[in-house]
């Protein structure tokens, strides 16, 4: 046997913490800058254990991904956290999870998918994904297998987004606000917006209104300086006061956020302003508490208002309706860690299935030439019906039992049938070191020993 | 039932489980349900409209010669418009709305054959191509602007009741109802004033007055009045949101209520439709 324990060619080992298993404190000591990031990596694969290594890391995970080499002594994914972030495994360990293989796939599926993100299906992640794949491609520590690895994890995570709803609503106040907005007012690029008073979710609801497209901006305040400075931050006008009623004339989505003891907006005057605003919708986003806007505006005709808690309320009905996709993102994940480990298990096999199909060959090849030396004067046709003969027969005998140790590969019997057949046809004892990863890395040679 | 009646309930049914597939689409976000839609609809319309090319072949004015026909090709032509804008503009949503009006409209056609088979005489004229097709034409526009404003007016009671994720992404945005309603509304609005008019020479031609106060002449004055005041409000922008949209079903009641008229209480002129 190998000194590679389990004598699979490949492991594939996963560490790393979460927003789920650590809090900010640990998190934020893993973080590593991506500069780091890549002298990290390169340490890791010098090392006689690791054949390739990537690493995931954003501000609610860190992550790292191994590829073991065959003949890897032992060290654990936990440590090799430990050695590149610096961060002792004592501290580490309460926080650490880890997987291994099939399990480590589905993880990185979930991962990619969104599923186990904090705000479930965001879709940053796929980036961030993508751009820890690049990163360690660049540091030349991507190989054959975590390529493959974040292949399967991206594609499961478009699968997820595309074949159930897991992304789909609005998961803040100010993804909300845009998305009616958007509803209600129509092309962004056609609104104009007010905003009564700057609170910080005001301010973020029309940064990205404006991401959407939305120039024209009024801007009014208490305080007419503070005003004409947020005026001059969006590049919008300032406007009074007690002007407000007549921005509202031109306006289509309204932000209130002062924080008056009372309401700013009446319903009264209102009515006066909706006449003059003709056939045009009126989008109003409330969110001071005590409320701004006067409730009863929002039965005038063509007048949306939406406060804070109603807002709050389709965010969490969002949520809970993407939360209800889980079990079946869960399923795609599984599926695409199975079709991985069906990939890394005939990886292990790869070497054996050669050698067989060599040897195989060689004897047919054998065999042919000494009947067509023994049979003499053969035209070309009847040289044809030979060959072929000769190759469906030696075909016809070892498709089967290699089709069933695939299989059996993937069942994790898989050591005992290469054994045996090895063994029954008598190939070397010692599995022969798997295709060499890509670029320059460190993978130790497997060690052999006596007979099996 | 006739048999050449009874054919009618193909485009009815296709038109119906069209409208069902175009209404998962939207609900459901189920791409590939939209595309069914438009092809199941699209057969359906293919079917009745090979009916009317027969009918054409055999006497253009017979199309237009009963309830039942008129209101069959005015679904046709309602089915066949937006199954093409469909194509064109991607409206799926209004496609849910659409063409259950459609498959009411075959349904009634197919179930309520006409009684006389007979094209009266007083069709057969010049002025049947200046009357008939505005007309036809402008009640294909009221039924858009109707199954719109009933969009409208869904969406925007979700809206007022705060259900924001079953609009968001599911329905277009109010403001493009609010303008498609408008100007199919409007173009109706033109067509049947076209239609009323050439109505009333021919009228003047044939029996010696312009307008005779009969069932279908006053429905259809109704008819008109109902969506002069709504674009009347519209332009000079008081009807706004709501409103504008219950005017409209108003207007397209009143449109139905112009062929049961005609069916129930035509007296001579318009008896035949």
């Amino acid at each position: 046997m190998c000194a590679c324990g389990s004598g699979l060619a490949m492991r594939l080992l996963a560490a790393g913490v979460s927003h789920k298993s650590a809090p900010v404190e640990i998190r934020e000591r893993l973080a590593l800058p991506s500069q780091r990031q890549v002298d990290a990596l390169q340490d890791l694969v010098s090392l006689p254990d690791v054949a390739e290594a990537l690493v995931l890391s954003t501000c609610n995970r860190f992550e790292l991904y191994v590829a073991e080499s065959p003949c890897s002594t032992g060290l654990g994914a936990d440590q090799l956290v430990s050695r590149i972030t610096g961060v002792p495994l004592t501290d580490l360990r309460p926080h650490l999870y880890a997987h291994e293989d099939e399990s480590a796939a589905r993880h990185l599926s979930e991962v990619a998918s969104g599923a186990d993100s904090m705000v479930l299906g965001e879709c940053e992640i796929m980036g961030q994904v993508k751009e820890a794949a690049d990163l360690a491609r660049g540091a030349g520590t991507l190989g054959m297998m975590l390529t493959r690895l974040t292949d399967t994890a991206l594609q499961a995570g478009k699968r997820a987004r595309r074949e159930t709803t897991i992304d789909q609503g609005c998961a803040s106040v100010a993804s909300v606000g845009v998305s009616l907005a958007r509803q209600i007012c129509g092309d962004p690029r056609r609104t104009t917006a007010l905003l009564i008073g700057a609170g910080e979710t005001a301010e973020f609801t029309l940064q990205r209104l404006m991401d959407g497209g939305t120039e024209r901006v009024f801007i009014a305040n208490r305080t007419p300086g503070r005003a004409t400075i947020l005026a001059e931050t969006y590049g919008g006008h300032a406007v009074a006061f007690e002007g407000i009623y007549e921005a509202m004339v031109e306006a289509d989505v309204v932000i209130a956020s002062t924080s008056a003891p009372h309401a700013v907006v009446h319903a009264e005057p209102m009515r006066q302003i909706v006449r003059r605003r003709g056939a045009r919708p009126l989008f109003m986003i409330d969110l001071a508490v005590p409320r701004d806007i006067e409730p009863e505006a929002g039965d005038l005709d063509n007048v949306f208002v939406y406060n804070i808690d109603s807002l709050q309320e389709a965010v969490e009905e969002a949520l809970r309706g993407r939360e209800s996709q889980l079990p079946r993102v869960r399923e795609i994940c599984a599926e695409a860690a199975r079709s991985f480990q069906t990939w890394a298990a005939s990886l292990d096999l790869l070497p054996t299935l050669l050698e067989l199909r060599e040897r195989v060959e060689a004897i047919r090849l054998r065999e042919y030439e000494q009947a067509l030396r023994d049979m003499g004067q053969l035209n070309a046709r009847q040289q044809k019906q030979l060959h072929l003969m000769t190759k469906r027969l030696v075909q016809g005998l070892i498709d089967a039992p290699l089709s069933r140790l695939r299989s059996k590969a993937c069942d994790g019997d898989g050591l005992a049938y290469l054994a045996a057949m090895r063994e029954l046809f008598g190939l070397q004892s010692c599995p022969p070191a798997p295709l060499p990863p890509e670029g320059d890395n460190g993978v130790g040679e497997p060690v052999e020993e006596g007979g099996a | 039932m006739t048999p050449d009646h009874a054919i009618l309930l193909a485009p009815a049914g296709a038109y119906l489980v069209s409208g069902g597939l175009y209404a998962w689409r939207v609900l459901r976000r189920h791409r590939p349900a939209g595309t069914a839609a438009l092809i199941v609809g699209a057969v359906g319309a293919a079917i009745h409209g090979v009916t009317f090319a027969v009918a054409l072949a055999g006497d253009p004015h017979a199309v237009a010669a009963t309830v039942s026909s008129a209101v069959s090709l005015i679904c046709f032509l309602t089915a066949a418009v937006f199954l093409t804008a469909n194509r064109a503009f991607r409206i799926e949503a209004i496609g849910s709305a659409v063409l259950p009006i459609c498959f009411a409209g075959a349904l009634f056609a197919a179930l309520c054959p006409p009684t006389a088979q007979e094209t009266p005489e007083v069709l057969r004229s010049a002025w049947f191509f200046a009357h008939v097709p505005p007309a036809l034409l402008a009640y294909v526009a009221f039924a858009f602007s109707f199954a719109v404003a009933g969009m409208y007016l869904g969406e925007a009671r979700l809206l007022r009741s705060r259900k924001v994720a079953a609009v968001i992404g599911v329905l277009p945005p109010l403001d493009q109802l609010e303008n498609a309603m408008y100007r199919t509304a409007a173009f109706g609005f033109l067509l049947l004033t076209v239609g009323m008019a050439t109505g009333a020479l021919w009228a003047q031609s044939v029996w010696g007055s312009y307008w005779s106060w009969e069932p279908k002449q006053t429905a259809s004055l109704a008819t008109w009045l109902v969506f002069a005041t709504y674009l009347h409000y519209r332009v000079v922008r008081h009807a706004r949101g709501r409103n504008g949209a219950w005017l409209i079903v108003i207007g397209f009641a009143c449109v139905v209520l112009t062929f049961v008229a005609t069916g129930l209480l035509g007296d001579d002129r318009h008896r035949f439709l």
